[in-house]
């Protein structure tokens, strides 16, 4: 035993005597057993997990030593990311050890705002009683569930519970849904499940808008196919082009940056169309077989319609669309060019912020441009994504009380009437509420989101609360929304919980993501998988007989069982493994690497994910499920659905209206877009154009030092969000690059630093969505809403700016 | 002996700072809050340098991702009046923070910024941190060491097991969580490594070339060029 300095302070430290000799003795065989475990090599184990920052669903190996989570990088097995990470991924390790996260369940304390602990079980006693009287009393429809971003088992099961319980107020408050496929794809090639871009082997993409290389599906599958196209070796360095008001990473990394007035994507998509269809460079093979409305046709009734084309050679010639989008024709041109004659090509025009109000247009007039290029169904070209061979869960029996509930029409009013093709209408929640049309919403619970700051519509949903009588959180921190609640359950972090993923929108593969903690919980917070159990436990009756498991890991374990059981598809492995599995898959040979479940299971929870390359539907007939089997410029789906909706309760009328009313005709269900007549600048004469900056995880994170010290590389930016405007156009309102500014538009004002940026359009201005506190560019957004997706419009916004 | 180089391929960088972040969490790099950071005092051992397009002034044209460029001709170790820094057998420019007298000589002798200095004692020992690498005292400069942790952990682990350094076994953490793949790691000296052969392409380049620096990092631009 060695004597440590401090050991032989402590012992002669001691007043002399036998005792205290004694007590010496033993500290310093103390202090020697610390110091043992201290020096002894910790035992490291690597933990498979998926990064929850952003809807990429990246596969993490999480070193943890003596299960103490000591870094991460990327799981190098896993298929979506390959070893590789975004920014992002890195802050997680910051969101864990946030010394702000809340230490256990808080009750509201007298007023609003003011909190005191209490345990799990009288947390949970507590919503448990209030969502039992609910139910008794015929209210349960009453109570409303507001969910975020996240995907996969934790989505299912909140609606099994919303519907066991008998409420059909389960909203999502998210941009897009994922696994959904686009409108525009929905309603021109009738698929149900979303397309997959093969990005990777295209040879020229043409993106609308797409902040392909920053915050669109997963920036590190996208950065990888990025790589690909550019320098695969073996062909020559693919080209894309960029459409963006802003000169974003993404555009400076393009070959050509085509900057665009905002909102007139739609527009510009037509004039391309236009100068394919005039210079005859379009696919012709695949418009005579594949598509449905492109030349002039006769319905069966013997009227006569005017088919895509002419309508395009008619409506877009290139100077109104020159004049509309600020593209100069030579551009358009150009563009329209290289898109026809290099194959494979793609164009995009999915997620992101609204268009603009004709948004559903907008999309179907680009991806009217993937069928007039023939890139639907083809390699680097646009694939659809195929279904997980998941264990099906048995239907939900509803007692009486819950059927009753759920025929209530939902509460944000998504389904019917205007919103009659959004899945969920987060923008008119709040109204609603206030309004209590059609009823009043007595309980509502938050599970990963925090509208109070990161919703455009944030001070309404602020009010509405108010109205709320009970509020619970299941947030991890104390965040503007779950500090207005009266009960919070405090989430694990991604990296201490059972979870699963389910990413869609994959080149090629469908995946299915495992994590088991990485790290025992920090504090006493719960998985909300597992309250969720536990509470529908509690209530007893149907609800617990729906949903029956014991904790989230054995539901997770009863359902990947599909995956063992399917015969196809592999748990990920090394490179060389997998790519003997192909040649033997392709030669038709397919053997189970494992003997029993059991073993799947754990070989899962050890490399994290399982997926299946190959075996997927790209046939053009899974591509095409519309009416007529074909790609239709000529949207017969929607206009059923328009007729079926007016014919049924009358709602459908107030949609037609908000797809362009009545007179436009046949319009409404082609990609037609009204081009804008120009407006006058007024008191505000500039646009805003908000945008998703690549080192900004969901939520916003303003817990993570790292990604808020340098959150972008384009602007000399540090902590704190700001303005990005043209050079000239701050020359003219009197403001240098680092000057302090009020941006005011007609709702509301906020003070950011100006940073001169010449990648914009002069008289569009730039803010990021930086999440959080600070000044928040939806301070501004005018609460304008797009009906197609129930989202509010945050690129719509005229601003003008005044030196602070 | 190795001698370990890095190639990054601009046509492939997109400027996520994907190697940024990995870097801070790998060398237990802190924030230094927002009050140092408008003093120009972040610390970030890789950085994410952009340059200005000529044609269109105050647009952005080009990423360059920026770590110690390894000099096998170092200016900074030459200025270093206590050794502190110096160029190691594997030529790999080192930093012993427990020498460093914080004269700062080395930041103003690099030509590419890419020292730091501890201004304040912003790293504290907390939980999450890489224990594989120690935290800096206030007053000393730090900087990019390619990850040389991780290749004495490969070396010990190669010498266990009685054999040499398999390539690919070392790779710093920039490297590893590049989504582009557009930084590559291993031994220039070794004319069967990638490094190797990319560092030969015709888009080869090296930053500041004719100040005689012989860095090894060694930069592909962007374009049509093969290789």
């Amino acid at each position: 035993m060695r004597v440590t300095r401090r050991g032989f302070f402590q012992a002669a430290g001691g007043t002399a005597g036998a005792a205290a000799l004694i007590r010496g003795t033993l500290a310093k065989a103390q202090q020697a057993g610390e110091d043992l475990t201290r020096w002894a090599t910790p035992e490291e184990v690597p933990v498979p997990s998926i990064c929850q920052q952003c809807p990429g669903g990246c596969g993490l190996m999480v070193r943890t030593l003596d299960g103490e989570v000591a870094g991460l990088s990327g799981n190098p097995l896993h298929p979506i990311n390959r070893g590789a990470l975004c920014p992002k991924a890195f802050g997680g390790l910051q969101l864990l050890y946030d010394p702000n996260r809340l230490k256990g369940p808080m009750a509201r304390d007298g007023e609003r705002g003011r909190f005191r602990p209490i345990g799990w079980d009288e947390a949970l006693s507590m919503l448990t009683a209030r969502l039992a009287d609910l139910r008794a009393k015929g209210l349960s429809h009453t109570v409303a569930i507001l969910g975020g971003q996240y995907r996969g088992y934790r989505d299912t099961l909140w609606k099994r519970f919303a519907e066991a319980y008998g409420t059909p107020n389960y909203i999502r408050v998210r941009c897009l849904p994922p696994e959904r496929p686009a409108l525009a794809h929905q309603l021109m090639q009738g698929v149900t499940s979303p397309l997959g871009y093969d990005l990777g082997e295209a040879h020229f993409i043409l993106s609308f808008g797409a902040g392909l290389l920053e915050a669109w599906l997963g920036p590190v599958h996208v950065s990888q196919a990025f790589a690909r196209l550019r320098r695969s070796g073996e062909r020559p360095r693919g080209r894309f082009v960029q459409v963006d008001p802003r000169r974003s990473p993404t555009a400076v990394k393009a070959d050509r940056w085509v900057p665009i007035v905002p909102g007139t994507d739609g527009i510009l998509a037509l004039g391309i169309a236009n100068a394919l269809i005039r210079e005859e460079l379009y696919d012709k093979e695949f418009i005579a077989q594949h598509t449905f409305g492109f030349e002039d046709w006769v319905d069966q009734r013997g009227a006569h319609h005017e088919g895509f084309k002419n309508f395009v050679l008619k409506e877009y010639g290139l100077l109104a669309v020159s004049a509309a989008t600020g593209v100069p024709v030579r551009t358009i041109l150009e563009v329209a060019r290289d898109l026809g004659t290099t194959k494979p090509a793609m164009v995009i025009g999915e997620r992101g912020t609204a268009y603009g109000p004709d948004d559903l247009h907008t999309r179907m007039a680009i991806h009217s441009l993937n069928a007039l290029v023939g890139s639907i169904g083809v390699r680097g070209g646009l694939l659809i994504q195929g279904e997980l061979p998941l264990s099906p869960l048995r239907p939900v029996q509803k007692d009486e009380a819950a059927a009753r509930a759920l025929e209530r029409p939902r509460i944000d009013g998504a389904g019917r009437g205007q919103y009659l093709l959004a899945s969920d209408a987060p923008q008119a929640l709040p109204e609603r509420i206030l309004s209590a049309k059609p009823y009043p919403i007595n309980a509502l619970l938050l599970f990963a989101t925090n509208p109070l700051a990161n919703h455009p519509a944030k001070e309404a949903f602020a009010k509405a609360f108010e109205g709320i009588p009970f509020i619970v959180s299941f947030s991890p921190f104390l965040d503007e929304s779950s500090s207005r609640a009266d009960l919070i359950l405090p989430d694990h972090t991604y990296l201490e919980r059972w979870q699963d993923d389910q990413v869609t929108h994959l080149a090629g593969f469908t995946c299915f993501s495992l994590a088991r903690p990485a790290t025992a919980p920090l504090h006493q917070t719960r998985n909300t998988a597992d309250v969720v159990l536990q509470i529908a436990k509690a209530l007893g009756g149907t609800i617990a007989k729906n949903v029956p498991w014991q904790k989230f890991e054995d539901f997770l374990h009863e359902r990947a069982r599909g995956l063992y059981e399917a015969g196809r598809g592999y748990v990920a492995s090394a490179p060389a493994e997998e790519s003997l599995r192909k040649i033997l898959e392709r030669q038709g040979y397919w053997t189970s690497e494992f003997k029993s479940y059991d073993e799947f299971w754990a070989a899962l929870g050890k490399r994290g994910a399982w997926w299946d390359p190959t075996g997927l539907p790209v046939s053009l007939e899974a591509l095409h499920t519309t009416p007529s089997r074909k790609f239709e410029f000529y949207a017969s789906g929607l206009k059923r659905l328009v007729d079926e909706a007016v014919k049924r309760d009358g709602t459908g009328e107030a949609f037609v209206q908000a797809l362009g009313g009545r007179d436009r005709g046949d319009l409404l269900y082609l990609p037609a877009v009204a081009i804008p007549a120009v407006r006058e600048p007024g008191a505000f004469p500039f646009r805003l154009n908000t945008y998703r900056l690549m080192s900004r995880p969901t939520g916003g994170g303003r817990n993570q030092p790292w990604l808020l010290e340098q959150p972008a590389v384009h602007v000399r930016a540090t902590w704190e969000g700001w303005v990005e405007i043209h050079p000239k156009t701050a020359a003219e309102v009197g403001v240098k690059g680092g000057d302090w500014v009020w941006v005011e538009s007609a709702k509301g004002r906020i003070r950011l630093k100006a940073k001169l940026y010449a990648g914009t359009l002069p008289y569009v201005i730039h803010i990021p969505l930086f999440g959080g506190e600070g000044p928040n560019p939806n301070d501004l957004i005018a609460n304008e809403t797009d009906p197609f997706r129930g989202f509010g419009l945050l690129n719509t916004t005229r601003v003008r700016i005044l030196k602070a | 002996m190795a001698l370990w180089g890095m190639v990054i391929d601009l046509d492939r960088c997109t400027g996520c700072q994907a190697c940024v972040m990995a870097c801070k969490a790998e060398n237990n790099v802190p924030a230094v809050g927002a009050k140092e950071a408008v003093r120009g005092r972040i610390i970030s051992w890789m950085q994410v340098l952009t340059e200005e397009d000529e044609e269109h002034p105050g647009e952005v044209k080009r990423f360059l991702p920026r770590p110690c460029l390894q000099c096998d001709d170092p200016p900074c170790t030459k200025v270093c009046p206590v050794y502190a820094t110096y160029r190691d057998p594997d030529g790999i420019v080192a930093q012993i923070y427990a020498r460093c007298i914080g004269c700062r000589f080395c930041m103003a002798a690099c030509p590419y910024n890419a020292k730091y200095f501890n201004w304040y004692r912003y790293q504290k020992e907390a939980p999450g941190q890489n224990p594989d690498v120690s935290v800096r005292p206030k007053g000393v400069v730090e900087k990019c060491t390619f990850c040389h942790h991780r290749l004495q952990k490969a070396r010990e682990r190669a010498l266990a097991e009685r054999r040499e350094v398999a390539p690919g076994e070392y790779v710093p953490a920039c490297a590893e969580a590049c989504p582009a793949r557009a930084i590559i790691f291993g031994d220039l000296s070794d004319p069967g490594s990638e490094v190797f052969r990319l560092a030969r392409s015709p888009r080869a380049f090296r930053l500041l070339e004719q100040l005689g620096t012989k860095p090894k990092v060694i930069y592909l631009t962007e374009g049509e060029g093969r290789g």
